[in-house]
């Protein structure tokens, strides 16, 4: 989460290759399956996994929806496990598409608050761990105009790239969508989100960024 | 900057969540693990642990030609439950084969009638919100019958059907499409015979459990027919059957199963992956010896 990101080519690349999380991740599969026999063993993927699911879902619907987003997604993981694919080791991508879906449910909620932050500069959202949403960001008006705009389905790609940092084969297994999918819905959010920053005098494009 | 750049620094001061705060869930879900040691042997997975009605009906192949106007846009209440993509339908179906042919077998007579309850919300529909219908249909009605009304059959010659199947599924995905004809030129012969296979399931009002196993074996032959699990119109639990790439415009035609009894509940039309245009569910079905009368 800090430092720069990768350009998209290099993003693009990793998902290609190899990408390391650490040892645990090649365990995931093997826990799910241990938890069949012994399913309090689950609760070492919520060890695991869960700081980052919520911390995901507080960026997209604020701190109260992510505690029960993220207690709800274990619980209909934990009630599923019998059906996940132990061919991946990687259980991350599954647990988001998992939250994914519950993020879903509040998609109205979500885009209230983007277009209440396109229109008055407060953010909702991010009220809810901070006193001062004003000011944090040039141009999040206009970007949460364009975000709230979205398809749900290019707006869950493009956020679980650019804020769960999911490689485009991660997201295309957490959405259960063929990764050319991904990646057309990913370049059709960003020409939107483009063009919408474009209109702002204050935002200085990068031409090299288009795909 | 670049646009990317951009979104990543929306919101980025976001907290991560404290050890309290995770704890909750963390108990919650141990509850959840071992209540499900107990009763571990009892359920398998989740499909047990719905007890549903047996319902379901209506017709995939009148939503598939009904639908998918241009506009049919979103509508407040449209948004769908939950959807968990579950893969290859291939395994699940010889389940419910399985499953089915255990079932006690019906015993019909001319003279009476079916009785269907559904309910369903159509985003296209002036008026939002669910609809519920009820309807009686005679068992046996000659003009109904041998072609009198196209592809269209009574429930009678539905069951016929059913008690005739083959075992061999190649057959009976031949005779299937000899009983749902083809309408539509551009239909390939993988589309036209899950539009017929999902047909008869959709309308097995009446259930020979042999017949109805075999067309659900038959199914399972079918390349690129996926699973999901979703909620249908009433928020219960149903596992939905698609052709990959088989609806239009990119949009889906699901056939929603029970998941306890794998009979048909229900029906939905999305239009891209999670955007439910239509969406019924089959309340109540059963066999009655007067028109008005439930079971």
């Amino acid at each position: 989460m800090t430092g720069p990101p990768p350009p998209p080519e290099a993003r693009d690349e990793r998902a290609q290759g190899e990408r390391v999380r650490g040892d645990d991740a090649r365990d995931d599969a093997e826990v799910v399956a241990q938890s069949l026999e012994h399913p309090e063993l689950f609760a070492r993927l919520y060890d695991q996994y869960a700081p980052d699911i919520h911390r995901y879902v507080t960026r997209r619907l604020g701190e109260g929806p992510a505690d029960d987003i993220t207690a709800d997604t274990f619980l209909t993981a934990f009630r599923i496990r019998a059906r996940y694919d132990l061919t991946r080791p990687n259980a991350r991508p599954w647990l988001y598409g998992i939250a994914g879906n519950l993020i879903g449910k509040q998609r109205r909620a979500e885009v209230r608050a983007l277009k209440a932050l396109a229109r008055t500069g407060h953010d909702p959202v991010a009220a809810s761990w901070v006193e001062d949403t004003d000011r944090r960001v040039a141009a999040q008006g206009p970007l949460a105009g364009a975000l709230a705009a979205l398809s749900a389905g290019d707006r869950h790609v493009l956020l679980l790239v650019a804020w769960a940092e999911l490689t485009y084969a991660e997201v295309s297994e957490a959405l259960g969508i063929p990764v050319g999918t991904v990646r057309s819905r990913l370049n059709r959010a960003r020409r939107k989100v483009r063009s919408a920053l474009g209109a702002d005098p204050a935002f200085t494009l990068d031409a090299t960024e288009v795909v | 900057m670049d646009e990317m750049t951009a979104v990543r620094e929306l919101r980025a001061d976001a907290p991560a969540p404290s050890r309290a705060r995770l704890a909750e869930g963390r108990d919650r879900l141990l509850r959840e693990t071992r209540r499900g040691a107990r009763a571990r042997r009892l359920r398998a997975d989740w499909r047990l642990a719905t007890v549903g009605a047996a319902a379901a009906i209506t017709a995939a192949a009148v939503i598939g030609t009904q639908v998918v106007g241009d506009d049919g846009r979103t509508q407040p209440g449209s948004q769908p439950g939950y959807t968990l993509e579950l893969g290859s339908a291939k395994n699940l179906l010889n389940e419910a084969a399985d499953v089915i042919a255990a079932r006690r077998p019906a015993d019909p007579r001319d003279g009476q009638w079916v009785y269907l309850k559904s309910v369903e919300t159509n985003t296209t529909d002036d008026e939002p919100g669910s609809r519920t219908n009820e309807e009686w249909i005679k068992y046996a009605d000659p003009s109904m019958e041998d072609g009198r009304a196209g592809d269209d059959h009574s429930p009678g010659e539905q069951y016929a059907f059913l008690k005739s199947l083959p075992d061999d599924p190649k057959r009976v995905r031949a005779e299937a499409r000899a009983f749902f004809d083809a309408t539509d030129p551009e239909e390939t012969r993988t589309q036209h015979e899950y539009r017929a296979l999902t047909a008869i399931i959709s309308r097995a009002y009446v259930i020979d459990p042999e017949g109805l196993a075999r067309v659900y074996r038959a199914m399972a032959t079918i390349p690129g027919v996926r699973a999901a699990q979703v909620q249908d119109v009433e928020g219960r639990n149903a596992i939905a059957l698609y052709l990959k790439g088989g609806g239009m415009d990119g949009g889906r035609n699901e056939t929603l199963l029970d998941p306890t009894t794998y009979l048909a509940s229900g029906y939905r039309l999305l239009e891209g992956e999670n955007q439910v245009i239509i969406s019924g569910a089959r309340l109540a079905m059963g066999l009655v010896d007067e028109k008005g009368e439930r079971p």
